[in-house]
């Protein structure tokens, strides 16, 4: 094997994503996308493991940074027009496609020389057009949290209105499996837990 | 974080294979060689990311496989020096901490490149970052945080002999270096814990 040239180009992870994304559709893996069967059963092939391995991995984790399936490619055009708009390093471009940073200190800390450069307003801007194309997906689990609560409380009120003899127990189990579709509730599983065994 | 490195190579095509159209045949092999693998001085290859072109292949006396030259793009994980990324926290130790990003967890924070007056916890397994007075923070263990890459460091690994049984096998195996690690630093504003400045 020969390397013949290090750093060809540069990928954004909304590049390699799309590429992974590809992987799985070859393979009908289904790790991030929807799994699509084949008519003829394709056989599980060992010598693939380390690609299936890490493209796990890898698609998980670009889902996790935001750059899944929702992303469009129209959108991630729009901001790239507005972005080339601003002076900015083609490196420092890459860096805001993958981070897309929320906050005036994150965009800071990805620009040099971010005060010199870039008046207050331009810095506002661009956080602005990162917000408008990419919405932040924190405050939909907000929101959904909300509905949740929302729903639990409902369905307190309602128990309280019929006077059932609630069990305990089973409500409790209810709403824990409900949090723990979220990824985010992974450590406050390991907090129970290590209630659980402090109890016992 | 990702990048796209052109390589050429010597690749053998079995003969099972040969009903297969060449092109997919071609990316398979390379995928078998080259996924999840640490190419030395490059980084760590996702996987194929194209074929740029490959000969006609020849046969060897004694074997019925096909070999190809082939010139290809891999995908390949190399996060530039100074590019910020975000990870989880896997371990904590009086060293400095340990980062993992799903894929790839040889990212190291030594505890000269965290922030100034944080200090490691022993109690808590965490470190603390005094911030002033008042304000302590936490570098819990999985908790999201963001660093910028500062050092690649390549080892070449030998591989591993056999294991003798006459060695004592009750010692306990000492943590290989990663033939691939990156250091990474903790210390201006918008480093941290990604909750912190949100």
């Amino acid at each position: 094997m020969k390397i013949i040239q290090q750093r060809d180009k540069l990928l954004s992870n909304f590049e390699v994503y799309r590429h992974i994304v590809d992987v799985q559709k070859e393979n009908s893996w289904g790790f991030t996308i929807p799994k699509v069967e084949k008519k003829r059963k394709q056989k599980f092939d060992p010598r693939l493991l380390d690609l299936e391995i890490i493209t796990r991995d890898l698609s998980q984790y670009l889902v996790k940074m935001d750059q899944g399936n929702e992303v469009k490619t129209e959108n991630f055009v729009n901001l790239m027009l507005v972005l080339n708009t601003f002076e900015l390093e083609v490196i420092e471009k890459l860096m805001i496609m993958n981070s897309l940073p929320r906050s005036l200190v994150n965009l800071y800390a990805i620009i040099e020389e971010c005060e010199g450069r870039f008046s207050q307003d331009q810095c506002e801007e661009m956080l602005q057009n990162v917000e408008k194309y990419f919405p932040a997906p924190v405050n939909e689990d907000e929101e959904e949290a909300d509905e949740e609560e929302e729903i639990e409380e409902d369905v307190e009120m309602q128990n309280a209105d019929v006077q059932v003899a609630v069990d305990e127990e089973d409500e409790a189990a209810f709403v824990q499996d409900d949090e723990f579709e979220h990824e985010g509730f992974k450590k406050k599983q390991n907090e129970d837990k290590e209630i659980d065994e402090v109890e016992s | 974080m990702f990048q796209l490195s052109v390589i050429s190579d010597l690749i053998r095509i079995p003969p099972h294979l040969f009903n297969l159209p060449r092109d997919i045949s071609i990316k398979q092999e390379l995928n078998v060689k080259h996924a999840n693998k640490i190419i030395p001085k490059l980084g760590l290859v996702i996987s194929v990311y194209d074929l740029i072109e490959y000969d006609t292949g020849l046969f060897r006396p004694g074997d019925g496989a096909m070999y190809v030259n082939v010139k290809c793009r891999l995908l390949v994980f190399k996060p530039f020096i100074g590019e910020v990324i975000s990870g989880w926290i896997e371990k904590c130790t009086a060293d400095g901490i340990k980062v993992n990003i799903g894929f790839f967890n040889d990212i190291f924070i030594p505890k000269a490149l965290l922030f100034e007056s944080s200090y490691f916890s022993i109690d808590e397994n965490a470190w603390i970052w005094k911030m002033d007075e008042d304000t302590t923070l936490y570098l819990d263990i999985n908790e999201k945080i963001n660093f910028r890459i500062e050092e690649e460091v390549f080892t070449n690994v030998k591989p591993k002999g056999p294991v003798s049984s006459t060695e004592n096998s009750n010692q306990p195996e000492k943590e290989q270096t990663p033939p691939y690690a990156l250091i990474a630093s903790c210390q201006t504003d918008g480093m941290g814990c990604c909750s912190w400045w949100e």
